[in-house]
């Protein structure tokens, strides 16, 4: 059976024209054929069909089901999941299951939603590109022999794979957008607050936000409904209510913000072309109009969050002693999480009185105010998600390049907002994002002008 | 299934270490140019102890805990004294 979106799977899974057990053992099938190429997935739940057996003998007994009903999901390496691998793709932790759900995990599980597995990411977080894996670079379905980005590279490389129906990652600096745009999928980083990160190894917990990744706007907006909302377990969560970001509305009088300035920013005109073109096109379908807007310190974001995270890291870092998970993280890991710790380290000294990070600190206030009064003037903000194209894994990329990456995604982090990235259309093959920032949350608002970019 | 580990190549700490004080110190000059307004740093605290989750405190959990260290006896993680 075909279905254009996963919310009709389910929907022919509770009539029973189709099954949960179906769906799932057709995913593991395509796991174990394709992974060997893309390595999307760490580790496999084992007691995924068992899920699914669980949700058609609720179904046959006419219970009622939930709004994930016998749809496989994947989850991010760094999010735990009761008995299953939580290895932050690190050698860190190779042996260490998780000790318990997640909110995020709990939540999909108590709407039936299926685990299928973990998936493969940057070593702790730590990259833009899907190489710095222990286990492996993860390949790009939408363009192989491509970087498919990262961290939440094989996120994004599963659900581009098909592979489940949709995938968790987590998104410090553009960790879910950025292999989102690459692998020309729909990823969601949510509001600071949004969501609940119980259970997620840090990167940098100022930062770090769990979001969806999904084939269509309407899926990635039904896990987010799933997930969101205020936990006691994360005092940073905010009490808002649930929202539904799957059913959507035609929203009049937006008001499109674009930034010339950021221009300079993008390696590649192509990419700055294409994304001008289809901001141009999404008004003059929706009737919307565009508005230039400043956004003064914004260029400084990539400066302003890499102090943040390596102090923030090498801080979280220190109970990786080897004592309580695994081994010592600076005895079992690889170049760029070390360059993180290292340098937090360096840079977290007494002599130094806190002159860095006092410093990025300053410019995250900058940044986040320069972002909250554009969005006095302008609905939301439409930019690339990434200044260049992914690079081949042949090429050689220094550490700089590598950052560089982070150039346009990195300031909705240091500002607390939400962005989406739905795909703008591809250059020389190889898929491009359109990101969309709107406020704080705005996650409601921000789905429907999802919905109608990927229209 | 559980994909095999890739093994690292031997790494340099001098130079990593060296490599990222560069780069911390290009960011902080392109920072230091900015003109920035004052921010506060830190956070007013009222609970600065963690409250164990009731999963916390049942015999299933600190099973699952202790299997995940790497040396343990009864109830206890071992551990060297200044070896961390």
């Amino acid at each position: 059976m075909e279905f254009n979106t996963a919310i009709e799977k389910r929907d022919a899974i509770i009539k029973g024209d189709y099954s949960a057990s179906e769906n799932i053992l057709l995913f593991l099938k395509t796991i174990e054929k394709t992974n060997p190429q893309i390595n999307a997935i760490i580790s496999v739940n084992e007691k995924a069909i068992e899920a699914a057996q669980v949700v058609d003998d609720k179904i046959k007994r006419k219970e009622k089901v939930g709004k994930l009903a016998g749809l496989g999901i994947v989850i991010k390496s760094n999010i735990s999941v009761d008995g299953q691998n939580i290895t932050c793709a690190s050698k860190t932790l190779e042996d260490y299951k998780g000790t318990f759900d997640a909110d995020v995990v709990r939540a999909i599980r108590d709407e039936d939603g299926i685990i299928l597995g973990m998936a493969n990411m940057d070593e702790f977080a730590s990259g833009a590109s899907g190489e710095t894996s222990a286990y492996g670079r993860c390949d790009n379905p939408a363009a192989p022999g491509m970087i498919p980005g990262g961290s939440s590279s094989g996120s994004a490389a599963s659900v581009a794979a098909d592979m489940c129906d949709f995938s968790l990652g987590t998104d410090t600096g553009g960790s879910i957008r950025n292999p989102a745009s690459h692998c020309g999928v729909v990823g969601i980083k949510p509001s600071y607050g949004r969501v609940s990160r119980y259970g997620l190894v840090d990167l940098a917990m100022s930062l770090d936000q769990i979001g969806t990744l999904a084939n269509n706007v309407t899926d990635a907006g039904l896990l987010l409904s799933v997930i969101a909302g205020h936990s006691e377990n994360d005092a940073t969560t905010v009490d808002r209510g649930v929202e539904t970001y799957n059913k959507f509305t035609k929203p009049q009088n937006i008001k499109i913000g674009i930034c010339p300035e950021l221009k300079s920013l993008c390696t590649d005109d192509r990419i700055w072309e294409m994304i001008e073109a289809k901001t141009r096109k999404v008004a003059a379908e929706n009737n919307w109009e565009i508005k230039e807007i400043s956004l003064p310190n914004v260029e400084l974001a990539v400066q302003t969050y890499y102090p943040i995270v390596y102090v923030e890291f090498f801080s979280g870092t220190r109970k990786f002693d080897g004592r309580k998970y695994g081994k010592k993280i600076e005895d079992a890991t690889g170049p760029e999480v070390l360059r993180r710790i290292l340098g937090g380290q360096e840079i977290s000294k007494a002599e130094y009185a806190g002159r860095y990070y006092r410093k990025a600190l300053q410019a995250k206030a900058a940044i986040a105010e320069s972002i909250e009064r554009a969005f006095d003037q302008v609905d939301v903000i439409m930019l690339p998600a990434i200044p260049r194209l992914p690079h081949a894994f042949e090429d050689e990329i220094t550490v700089d390049d590598m950052y560089g990456y982070d150039a346009f995604t990195t300031a909705a982090n240091l500002a607390g907002i939400c962005a989406g990235v739905v795909p703008a259309g591809k250059i020389d093959g190889i898929p491009v994002g359109l990101q969309i920032m709107a406020a704080a949350f705005a996650e409601r608002m921000l789905f429907d002008v999802m919905k109608a970019a990927e229209e | 299934m559980i994909l095999k580990l890739r093994v690292n190549n031997m790494v340099d700490m001098d130079a990593i270490k060296e490599d990222a004080k560069r780069i911390m110190d290009n960011f902080l000059e392109a920072l230091d140019k900015a003109d920035l307004p004052d921010a506060p740093l830190g956070v007013e605290r009222e609970l600065f102890q963690r409250i164990p989750k009731e999963e916390e405190s049942d015999g299933m959990f600190t099973k699952k805990i202790l299997a995940n260290a790497p040396k343990t006896k009864d109830d206890c993680i071992l551990t060297e004294k200044k070896s961390w």
